[in-house]
């Protein structure tokens, strides 16, 4: 416990579904700048014609493989990542899966659509094919608590089962909030995470229509298409994924030995009530100061910031402007990248999987670049961007991942190196 | 199709430990799967030999009483009356 009375939390283990899926682990992709894009080809019904985008798909991902027939036949693909992302932590985390578990160990998770591929089968199936009604599990396949509810039944977690689903902010929150379940005595073991499957034909095309997607013509540009912070950036492209990390209360770890990867400490939320989609830099700057002051730490301290970093005209200014007004003069010498460049835009699942690149950032002191970032936007200029490969052997205390999503829902987290005073 | 070798199918797509074989006594509380997975494999059925379960039908509590429910509605669902 700290001075503050509050219980201190630690990272004890991390989880991911590898988009690279190779044996290249994925924090070396990440450092060589690697992109796991590829340009995915769809084959529509008449009168659509096929057409490609650049998304980043777990291909190796295989859930019958991973989760059995009975998990797996049973789930929506966006539960079947979330709960093979969670298994993975549990495990790091020197868990096993039935392991007693105090009663108030739970889950927080994250999505924004849940499960979008089973809706978009009931639908065709529905109103194209004439089925006379969708499959009887299509509820329990789509429902946003799914992936939620079978990591707590398959982990045996009988404390607080939550989803949050607050577009791209949604597993930064699910994070977040966890760790204040720890903090509080409420929980002493959460895991927390978020899973997203949004490769829906339909949902893609929609999102183009957005002008938020970056386009490719060929395989070469989508490996590159996705360039934040770039001069000709040109938006973000899809992936799906889940990460998850085994929040623990310090104590608690410390006493049954477990390695701690780093401590979370602290969490900023804000909303910028400005308008639907268009970022504003007050709200996500009140959201990285809340986050500092909640971990007691001045803007000095942090030593890289994993950044939202979609690749929008307009998101990305406004991000870094946001960074300058908090961390003033620091911002010059502060490094800043965008790992959305190589595993692509999670939605829901994107702070979880930025959160697991921070921790690992800090406690291998090594920070990933912006994949693809050769001549910075004028307006994205003053922080260090961290451009070509990763730079290693750094010396840094603090880090911070951020997520700003439509809607104007803003999470920062903060995690520091684990000490034990 | 038959219907014997869908429900072995479907049990093989749905279950990690399938019973090694099914018989007409096989009773359907032993087959490994819960109620909702119950209804998938009975709308399974029901999309595959045009026949209808609905809450009037009898329960059937073994694979042989479900397969003769099965045929005992085929030659009216050829006629398209079920």
């Amino acid at each position: 416990m700290s001075f503050s009375g509050q219980h201190r939390v630690v990272v004890t283990g991390v989880g991911l579904i590898d988009p690279f899926g190779d044996d290249t682990p994925f924090f070396s992709h990440l450092m060589r700048g690697d992109s796991a894009t590829r340009l995915s080809r769809f084959s529509l019904q008449p009168p659509h014609e096929p057409f490609t985008q650049p998304t980043v798909q777990c291909r190796g991902f295989i859930p019958e493989t991973m989760l059995g027939k009975a998990i797996s036949s049973m789930t929506d693909r966006y539960s079947q990542l979330g709960i093979a992302a969670a298994f993975s932590a549990w495990q790091d985390a020197g868990f096993e899966r039935g392991q007693s578990m105090p009663d108030n160990a739970g889950v927080s998770w994250g999505t924004g659509g849940g499960g979008v591929l089973t809706v978009d089968k009931g639908y065709s199936d529905f109103y194209e094919r004439g089925k006379p009604r969708p499959s009887p599990l299509s509820v329990v396949f789509t429902m946003n608590n799914a992936a939620a509810a079978h990591i707590a039944i398959a982990l045996g977690l009988g404390g607080a089962c939550l989803t949050h689903s607050v577009a791209c902010a949604s597993s930064a929150i699910s994070i977040g909030e966890a760790f204040r379940r720890i903090r509080s005595g409420e929980a002493p073991i959460m895991v927390a995470g978020g899973s997203e499957a949004p490769l829906s034909p339909a949902m893609m095309r929609a999102w183009e229509a957005m002008r938020v997607i970056a386009p490719a013509a060929n395989e070469d540009e989508a490996g590159c298409a996705c360039r934040p912070f770039h001069s000709a950036r040109s938006g973000f492209v899809l992936g799906e994924g889940g990460a998850a990390l085994v929040l623990e209360e310090r104590e608690h770890a410390v006493r049954r030995g477990a390695r701690i990867y780093c401590e979370l400490a602290g969490y900023g939320q804000s909303c910028d009530h400005t308008h639907i989609v268009r970022p504003d830099a007050n709200g996500q700057a009140r959201a990285i100061r809340n986050a500092l002051h909640d971990a007691s730490l001045h803007p000095e301290e942090i030593g890289y910031v994993n950044a939202h970093g979609t690749a929008t005209q307009e998101g990305d200014p406004v991000e870094i402007s946001a960074l300058k007004t908090v961390f003033g003069e620091h911002a010059r010498r502060l490094p800043v990248s965008a790992s959305k460049s190589m595993h692509g835009h999670l939605l829901g699942a994107a702070g979880a999987i930025e959160a697991l690149v921070t921790v690992l950032a800090l406690s291998r002191q090594e920070i990933p670049p912006t994949a693809h970032l050769d001549d910075i936007a004028p307006a994205c200029t003053g922080v260090l961007h961290v451009t070509g490969e990763g730079i290693g052997d750094q010396r840094f205390d603090a880090a911070m991942s951020s997520s700003f999503a439509f809607g104007g829902s803003n999470a920062v987290l903060v995690f520091r190196r684990h000490h034990a005073f | 199709m038959e219907p014997l070798e869908l429900i072995q199918d479907y049990l093989e797509r749905h279950t990690d430990n399938p019973p090694p074989s099914l018989t007409e006594e096989t009773r359907l509380d032993t087959l490994g799967i819960d109620s909702l997975a119950m209804y998938e494999l009975l709308f399974e059925l029901e999309d595959s030999y045009g026949v209808r379960f609905t809450d009037d039908t009898a329960r059937p509590e073994t694979i042989g009483e479900l397969i003769r429910f099965i045929e005992s509605t085929q030659p009216a669902a050829k006629n398209g009356t079920v």
